[in-house]
């Protein structure tokens, strides 16, 4: 797995003073002396990697494989479980196997002799190629398995107990005749698994095609003069037709064209099976349409029967279908589905997750889609109303289109290129890419409106540092990691499955990871860690990562995004150079460095730095960067006050010789530093102040917009404690309450008025305010399609801490702020027509964090009490009315060291790893 | 004669003002009030005594500093915890914006904790045979001297600093804006005890044995009255003259036997029921609030846990003629004690994790010299001096402060 590639020394310097005193400091790969502060010399050997994922052992011999055989089928659980079929013949035991979640290895489940059929015999799985798996989900799990799909033969397994197999030998088609083979399976949570079947003669499409159910049932025999029961596999004697003829997909005369893949996805919600087609095209005469997806029913009179019948609800006037908008339905183009998923987002809603779309397949093989479904009641599994998912779509106006943004998962077509494997986990859809530069995982998360609607969702972000072929993911939800099917042989089949880790040490951050504990490992440590996407303004085409410790920053390139818009996370063999400034000033111009450290001068004076925020006017064409800590802020300028010019660009270009930290006002225990627009607003304990930005960044207008004490605001005591400003919206967070810019005011008034905000059976103080944008900005969370945002409330006080949720709704540029531009969700209710909290922790926690699959909150050390993560147990996953999430959370163990003060917690921007930073060190989950 | 008693006395006043204590004397404790019989019809007995090192903690583990004997370190940022969203307290903590890395915000307390004085005037009626009343008036001298509290929070991180600048910086005028005139310095206190009305009894069983001559049964009970200075919630460690305003029931019983040599072995097992009582108390709103730092007062009723003591000696007696002396050791226990909010403002279960109210233990040895004067004089004498020397010297226990005394008590008996 580990490659060393590259051995490589970079020797820095500066500063040089007497070496009557130092330290000697020594990590992987890296050493630096030290004296006093100054770093002398430093010596960066940097291992290149092909990835630093943990393989999880397989039958491979090899550390770095997991198979000896490429894998067929992967199916992955939120608790963990992993399950797994070989596609080709040579897996000896491992033909289909399962992961053990203690021990994190797979272990094999086809053993060589087993009772089948009754009979003891040679399993007839064992070392063969198994196409296609599905699990029966009930108490037990099954495990349905079909060879290949020239086979009508479906095995069944059950688990743990191994030793019997039964198979079903026939499966039928529509007209009761055997299936010339089994295209597509999908196991249930109930006794029954679905087969979408080829006719006796003909592919899948042609009359004959159709979806039969397998399923386990008792079944009493004569053994000798007794009768013993015993469980056994049948099917539908006729399958159920599921054609061109088929009126679920037809819209007045049958289609001219159905072909496979099929996709059947069972949701687990309203215990339907939605069947997707590959291609299908309409009826070539007037008023002919096609739907893509059907609903599979289990027919309440016959009991093992299926009906399939259309997701729609609506009498098809074609007329209403001739923009080929509705993603599903079209009238003269082709419809193709190549995934489907089915989504629970942590607001109650359902949706179904369709790769495909209005076009033909290679057309639509990078786009996602969200089709909102009626959750419960009388139509339940209909696509729903796209104005209220309570009901079903009864018009074809009630429908989403592509033009909706609530549909358009990631925003735009992945520009990543054809999508492989689709999984969903939380609010949070994942899609895999397998084919081009830009491999790798990449994930969207729903952004909700007050109502728990989806109204938008946040643009296509790497999901893991992997940027190789990425056959299938999946994020379990028991410890967060993210485990990935991938490719690690010759021929580049999928045979090896790689998980993230909290206690990995070679990770593509590895180099900066030493870095940074090395650098700052006196002076309490890492202080505060900030990132920096592209969508902040002033920034161009890179990522950061910003780490701030006692009057040092560190400035770390971790991405730079491709002309296609896709990021790429820099190499790890590319952090090799450093450019390491002190007295707080640019002494040469940076180049082709990764990393930039400054520290001393006017930082020194500051202390501990806390916040970070990068100042860009655009009427200016300049961008500052500003730092600032407990005692003051600090501006990066040239000596005119100016500062990097139009935007920060690769390696810190906009950085040059000369340029200085340089204080700026008065300012103390400053919490804090936001930019919006042309105005920099500074956040301390007491006041807000708001900066117009000027060429000369010293001669910039401060106004104090909020004050503690201030009339109409709070009162004296009061302290401020966090801050959001987007647009013309600020949201205040103090020790009184959560205030925002008043209906009709914006922040960039003169005075501009403010309000309270009531958080719905929520605490004060509130400690702080997580926001989420489509863009990753948090200044872009009132714009576009709005954002959302998460309240902390509740601390040590009272030993309490609840988490609210609100919904911003964007609104145009410089708009005022209006009565629903800030509302609770409405669906976090206990109790109904009250709105209420989302998460109730039940002892204070100080960080809160989440990328909509992952919930992570923190608790730093208190007096006996040792830092803590935690993650809400499995099987009680955040959702809106649920209790006690919080309190049944499950405690993360060995992340962070007890006595580890932890000030920043969140996913990377770049590759979606988890980053730590803390008072002990960084740490990376990859 | 009286020469001898002012000579006596000069000692005794001498031995007080050079001593520095700490242990409360409980003047109707066996092993160290005056012997007596009921040859006169009354005695009169004074006592003092005083320490001759400094105090000695004892925490669960180890010996410490007397003000540490319930957590190594106080808390400040802890006793910011546990109030209403809207305090100034909470606001506070919101504006720290600080975890509790174990030494942000902690301060190590040492200080001198002394008993002055520690004096007792008692006076014994003997109403019937064997049958006495007593009286126990006690009186105390305490200071707390020398008090430093030791600042670990070090200027590392923002919240270093803002824990410095905000709270630590300035504790004392913090603690007593927040804690209600709660003070952290020093102070002297000195006032009564608890006065002790007591029945006693006793009975010699003379043995015509070969070694063992007699054995003699005591028994004892009575009531402390809530007469002495209570616990100062205002003041840091101060702690009450007595059974901090309750009422309580001590009752004894012992065992003497003497042998043929003039040795004599015994033991006693002494037993105090403390009523409860509602007092303004200082109480912990959060769990890990430290005992010094606690700046919230409420009114609590609080059922104090039972007072044991145990006494075992052996000596000698009348060897030679009126002299007596002692070896003894003493083992005290007071149980848990537990309160009760009067109202529901902070939670009770909280406010009864104070490490004040758990049980605490001493261990003490007791070395003692007596001699009864009457012994110079003629059976019809109209008033027999007893004088006492004796030491007490502690050597383990759990969460209590104790100190190695010396003391004397002169005893007239008429």
């Amino acid at each position: 797995m580990l490659f060393v590639q590259l051995f490589f020394c970079v020797a820095v310097f500066s500063n040089v003073r007497t070496l009557n005193t130092y330290s000697f400091c020594r990590f992987k790969g890296c050493y630096m002396m030290c004296v006093n502060r100054s770093i002398v010399i430093l010596y960066i050997t940097i291992f290149s990697y092909t990835y630093a994922y943990k393989v999880v052992p397989g039958n491979s011999i090899k550390p770095d494989v997991t198979f000896t055989f490429p894998v067929a089928e992967c199916i992955r659980r939120a608790d963990g479980f992993m399950y797994i079929s070989a596609a080709a013949d040579g897996a000896g035991a491992f033909s289909i196997a399962a992961l053990d979640v203690k021990l994190n290895i797979f272990k094999p489940l086809i053993e060589e002799k087993v009772v089948f059929n009754g009979q003891e015999t040679v399993n007839p799985l064992f070392d063969k190629k198994v196409q296609f798996i599905g699990l029966l989900e009930q108490q037990k799990v099954g495990i349905l398995a079909v060879p290949d799909d020239t086979s009508a033969t479906v095995y069944f397994l059950d688990t743990p107990q191994t030793k019997e197999l039964l198979s079903y030998e026939g499966v039928t088609d529509a007209s009761g005749a055997v299936s010339s083979g089994i295209i597509a399976l999908s196991g249930s949570n109930k006794s029954r698994a679905y087969v979408a079947v080829k006719p006796a003669e003909g592919i899948f499409g042609d009359s004959g095609s159709g979806i039969n159910i397998i399923g386990t049932m008792p079944h009493t025999i004569k053994v000798g003069d007794k009768e013993e029961t015993r469980i056994v596999l049948g099917a539908l004697s006729h399958a159920v037709p599921f054609d061109t003829m088929s009126a679920a997909l037809a819209i007045q005369h049958p289609l001219q064209k159905l072909v496979a893949p099929v996709s059947l996805v069972w949701s687990m919600v309203h215990e339907f099976l939605y069947i997707g087609v590959g291609n299908a095209i309409a009826g070539d005469q007037v008023g002919d349409g096609v739907r893509s997806i059907a609903l599979g029913i289990n027919d309440k009179v016959e009991r093992n029967s299926l009906l399939i019948r259309s997701v729609f609800d609506i009498l098809f006037d074609v007329s209403g279908l001739q923009n080929n908008t509705i993603i599903i339905a079209a009238q003269n183009e082709p419809l193709s589905v190549h995934h489907l998923a089915t989504m629970v987002t942590s607001t109650g809603k359902v949706s179904l997750i369709v790769v495909g779309g209005n076009g033909a397949p290679n057309e639509t093989r990078a786009t996602v889609r969200a089709i909102p479904l009626v959750p419960f009641g009388d139509y339940k599994g209909l696509v729903a109303n796209k104005y209220n998912t309570h009901e079903r779509a009864l018009t074809v106006a009630e429908c989403v289109t592509n033009d909706d943004p609530q549909a358009c998962v990631g925003g735009l077509v992945l520009p990543a290129g054809p999508i492989h494997s689709l999984s969903v986990r939380g609010d949070v859809v994942f899609v895999t890419v397998t084919e081009g530069d830009s491999a790798g995982v990449y994930s969207s998360r729903a952004l909700f409106d007050a109502c728990g609607e989806i109204k938008g969702w946040t643009e296509w972000t790497r999901a893991s540092a992997l940027t190789q072929p990425i056959f299938a993911s999946s994020v379990e939800q028991v410890k967060g990691n993210h485990y990935m099917l991938i490719a690690n042989d010759e021929n580049q089949l999928p045979n090896t499955i790689v998980h993230t880790a909290w206690d990995g040490d070679d990770h593509s951050l590895a180099p900066v990871v030493s870095f940074v504990d090395q650098t700052f490992d006196i002076h309490g440590g890492m202080q505060a860690m900030y990132q920096f996407s592209p969508a902040t303004p002033g920034f161009g085409p890179v990522s950061w990562l910003s780490i701030m410790g006692f009057g040092s920053i560190a400035c770390v390139q971790t991405g730079i995004r491709l002309d296609n818009d896709v990021m790429i996370p820099t190499p790890s063999d590319t952090y090799n150079k450093a450019a390491i400034f002190h007295n707080g000033a640019i002494d040469h111009t940076p180049t082709d460095e990764t990393i930039m450290y400054i520290d001393g001068g006017a930082l020194q004076d500051i202390g501990p730095l806390t916040t970070v925020a990068c100042a860009h006017s655009q009427e200016l064409s300049d961008t500052w960067l500003v730092v600032a800590g407990t005692r003051g802020v600090a501006i990066l300028q040239h000596t005119d006050g100016s500062g990097c010019g139009e935007q920060i660009g690769p390696n810190f270009s906009g950085f040059e010789h000369g340029m200085r930290f340089v204080p700026f006002g008065a300012y103390d225990f400053v919490r804090k530093l936001s930019a919006d627009g042309e105005y920099l607003y500074i956040l301390t304990d007491t006041h807000l102040d708001r900066v117009r930005l000027a060429a000369d960044i010293q001669q910039s207008i401060v106004t104090t917009i909020a004050r503690v004490g201030q009339t109409g605001l709070c009162n004296a005591q009061t302290i401020f404690t966090d801050c959001v400003i987007s647009n013309s919206l600020a949201l205040l967070a103090t020790s009184s309450g959560l205030l925002s810019t008043a209906v009709g005011s914006r922040i960039i008034d003169p005075v501009p008025a403010w309000m309270c905000v009531a958080v719905p059976e929520g605490e004060t103080p509130i400690v702080a305010l997580y926001p989420v944008s489509s863009t990753g900005f948090e200044g872009d969370c009132a714009r576009g399609v709005g954002g959302m945002i998460s309240v902390l409330s509740g601390n040590a006080y009272n030993n309490l801490s609840l988490i609210n949720r609100f919904a911003i709704v964007g609104q145009a540029e410089g708009e005022s702020v209006k009565e629903d531009t800030v509302q609770p969700f409405w669906v976090d209710q206990f109790l109904s027509g009250k709105p209420s909290y989302f998460i109730d922790y039940g002892q204070a926690e100080d960080l809160y964090a989440t990328d909509g699959a992952i919930t992570l909150a923190v608790r730093n050390k208190q007096a006996s009490n040792k830092t803590t993560i935690k993650i809400p147990y499995v099987k009680t996953p955040p959702l809106s009315g649920v209790r006690f999430i919080g309190v049944r959370s499950q405690l993360l163990s060995d992340v962070v060291q007890g006595n580890a003060s932890v000030s920043a917690l969140f996913p990377s921007n770049v590759s979606g790893s988890w980053l730590l930073a803390s008072t002990m060190g960084m740490k990376v989950n990859e | 004669m009286v020469k001898i008693f002012k000579i006596l006395v000069c000692f005794l006043i001498a031995l007080c003002i050079s001593s520095q204590a700490m242990n409360l004397l409980l003047p109707y404790s066996l092993l160290v009030r005056p012997y007596y019989d009921a040859k006169k019809q009354f005695q009169f007995f004074v006592m003092a005594e005083g320490g001759v090192e400094s105090v000695r903690g004892f925490d669960c583990h180890d010996q410490t500093n007397s003000l540490r004997i319930f957590e190594s370190t106080q808390n400040a940022l802890t006793m910011l915890e546990g109030f209403p969203a809207l305090s100034p307290q909470t606001q506070l903590l919101t504006r720290l914006h600080a975890d509790d890395n174990g030494i942000r915000g902690h301060f190590d307390v040492c200080g001198d904790l002394r008993l002055d004085f520690a004096g007792n005037a008692a006076f014994r009626y003997f109403f019937y045979k064997t049958w006495s009343f007593s009286v126990y008036v006690p009186y105390y001298v305490m200071s707390l001297n020398d008090v430093v509290w030791c600042d670990k929070t070090v200027h590392e991180t923002d919240a270093d600093e803002r824990v410095h600048a905000l709270l630590t910086d300035t504790l004392f005028d913090r603690v007593h804006e927040l804690g209600c005139d709660l003070s952290l310095c020093g102070w002297q206190r000195h006032g009564f005890g608890d006065v002790t009305l007591m029945a006693e009894w006793y009975n010699d069983f003379p043995q015509a044995k070969e070694f063992l001559r007699n054995v003699r049964i005591e028994g004892r009970f009575g009531i402390s009255l809530p007469t002495g200075l209570t616990t100062d919630v205002d003041k840091v460690f101060a702690l009450p003259f007595g059974y901090d305003g309750a009422y309580a029931l001590p009752f004894a019983g012992s065992l003497e036997l003497t042998f043929v040599p003039g040795i004599w072995i015994g033991f006693d097992v002494l037993l105090t029921h403390i009523f409860g009582r509602t007092a303004v108390e200082r109480i912990k709103t959060a769990n890990d609030q430290t005992s010094l730092l606690l700046l919230q007062k409420a009114c609590v009723y609080r059922d104090f846990g039972l007072s044991q003591e145990f006494s075992l000696w052996f000596g000698t007696t009348d060897l030679p003629k009126g002299l007596t002396t002692l070896i003894g050791y003493q083992y005290n226990k007071h149980g848990k004690d537990e309160i009760c909010m009067t109202n529901n403002s902070f939670s009770t279960l909280v406010a009864n994790t104070n490490p004040t109210l758990k049980e605490w233990t001493s261990h003490q040895a007791i070395i003692r010299v007596d001699y009864d004067f009457g012994a110079l004089l003629p059976e019809d004498t109209c008033a027999a001096p007893r004088l006492s020397l004796y030491t007490r010297i502690p050597f383990n226990g759990k969460q209590s402060a104790l100190v190695t005394t010396v003391g004397m008590s002169l005893a007239v008996d008429f």
